[in-house]
């Protein structure tokens, strides 16, 4: 299932003009995972996106703008999220929503597969 | 600039705005709520995602939650004690980003309640003017780590003004190098608004696997959208683009254009018109395609804008594109060109704002 995981993300880095690293990170599931470049700053931020979510959990996504790159933020299912570093300064609202909603649904899955393995529900 | 202006202007300007206002010292300041949204929720909502971007150690300049579909909530910081805060419903992501952007370069916003001065106020607008070339530099790309491929570039960049409505735009991908040359509508300022939206939008809409006619598209279709919002009255943005798409492994140059000329320079000189956009860009973009040609060491491309053969003498002549083709013909190449631009407008103002691009692999 990591396995599965780490080609996701492989994947998602592929399509992602600029993005360097990426990672998987959840509230709920015993399990994260990196990939590429830059690994730490996504680790190093990663409280932010958390705490942004809105209580009605609709958020999708988030952009974080620092000197150097970008953060882009996918929330899946709100409690768990994808985050990407892109090197570029400039926040592409297409681009990463047509990277959401080609990639938030095989998550999801991915992310219903791993709870029915870790017997969470 | 005071707050209150600020925050009219900005509003006038993009009918999306939800809520607006300034963070300072702690506080909300100058708050405006046009959304249905309760105001303390909004308050709530604002103030926790503040606090958020504060972490002095994450330096975060700009922060945007979508906080609902259709609901964008986005941070500004301006100082480290100032942040402009923006509640829109989604809309052109990239319009309202650079407009502020470009409102916020070197503007202090003052919290101060006493009149400014009009002194200060003509610094400003001269400031403000050489922010927008500081904005629009830092939009313009690096050749060299671009289009490397490319063994000769000789690149002519001059607008009229300090800033103006000619542009490049080069991008890099795993196996091709695009490089794009622009001519926006207006001079100064507006001309520059419009090349930097321009290059946000190419920015937003590309990706690799398009055809230069798709990116042409892609822009015409998001710069529709955006006009249709009436962002200024009189205002608007026209673009002549001339796209290109490289591959150095087949050295094949794919290009389409909406009424720049291409020069194709081996032992003779061809150059590709194209149908300007202008009069009925609707049509013309419709049936825009992209044309392939070889391009390998043997042979150099070179395209411009209309400043060049628009350039007038002494006399008030045109330089014309005949003059062109034939320095090419004769073994000229980009830094040729420019030297004839430069000798037929000697000490004559410049006519409108030049760029041009001369490219062989």
């Amino acid at each position: 299932m990591n396995e599965e995981l780490e080609e996701l993300l492989e994947k998602l880095l592929g399509d992602y003009s600029d993005a360097i690293g990426i990672a998987f990170q959840s509230l709920e599931l015993p399990i994260a995972s990196h990939y590429g470049e830059k690994t730490d700053i996504l680790e190093k931020y990663k409280d932010i996106p958390m705490m942004s979510i809105d209580e009605s959990f609709n958020t999708s996504f988030n952009f974080i703008i620092t000197e150097g790159g970008t953060i882009v933020i996918f929330f899946i299912k709100n409690l768990h999220f994808i985050s990407v570093f892109v090197k570029n300064e400039m926040p592409n609202k297409e681009l990463a929503l047509r990277i959401y909603q080609k990639y938030a649904p095989k998550f999801e899955q991915l992310i219903n597969r791993l709870y029915e393995a870790e017997k969470i529900h | 600039m005071k707050p209150k202006k600020f925050i009219n202007q900005l509003n006038q300007n993009f009918e999306e705005i939800l809520s607006l206002g300034f963070i300072s010292e702690g506080e909300l300041k100058e708050f405006s709520n046009f959304s249905t949204i309760d105001s303390e929720h909004l308050e709530g909502i604002v103030m926790r995602l503040y606090f958020l971007t504060l972490d002095p150690e994450k330096d975060i300049k700009f922060f945007i939650n979508q906080y609902e579909e259709n609901r964008y909530l986005y941070l500004v910081k301006i100082t480290e004690e100032v942040w402009l805060f923006v509640m829109c419903s989604d809309s052109n992501f990239a319009k309202l980003h650079f407009f502020i952007k470009y409102m916020l370069s070197d503007v202090v916003i003052d919290f101060d309640d006493s009149e400014p001065q009009d002194e200060e106020k003509l610094t400003v607008e001269q400031e403000k003017l050489l922010s927008a070339q500081r904005i629009q530099q830092m939009l313009l790309p690096d050749l060299d780590k671009q289009i490397p491929s490319f063994k000769t570039r000789q690149l002519h960049y001059k607008p009229k003004d300090i800033v103006g409505g000619d542009f490049y735009w080069a991008k890099k991908t795993k196996t091709h190098e695009w490089i794009v040359v622009g001519d926006c509508t207006g001079h100064s300022v507006e001309g520059a608004l419009g090349s930097v939206s321009v290059m946000s939008i190419l920015n937003e809409v590309f990706y690799s696997n398009m055809n230069p006619h798709h990116l042409i598209k892609a822009l015409h279709e998001s710069l529709n959208n955006m006009q249709s919002q009436d962002l200024v009255d009189g205002y608007g943005i026209g673009v002549e683009l001339m796209v290109m798409k490289y591959e150095p492994k087949t050295k094949t140059l794919k290009y389409s254009s909406n009424g720049l000329t291409l020069y194709l320079i081996d032992d003779r000189v061809r150059h590709f018109k194209t149908k300007k956009s202008s009069f009925d860009p609707d049509r013309v973009i419709k049936y825009i395609r992209s044309r392939t040609i070889h391009l390998d060491e043997n042979r150099a491309v070179f395209t411009h804008s209309d400043g060049i053969p628009d350039q007038l003498n002494s006399e008030g002549k045109k330089l014309k594109t005949a003059k062109l083709r034939r320095t090419l013909g004769e073994g000229g190449d980009g830094n040729s060109i420019r030297q004839l631009f430069d000798d037929w407008k000697n000490e004559e103002i410049q006519t409108d704002d030049v760029v041009s691009i001369y490219l062989k692999p």
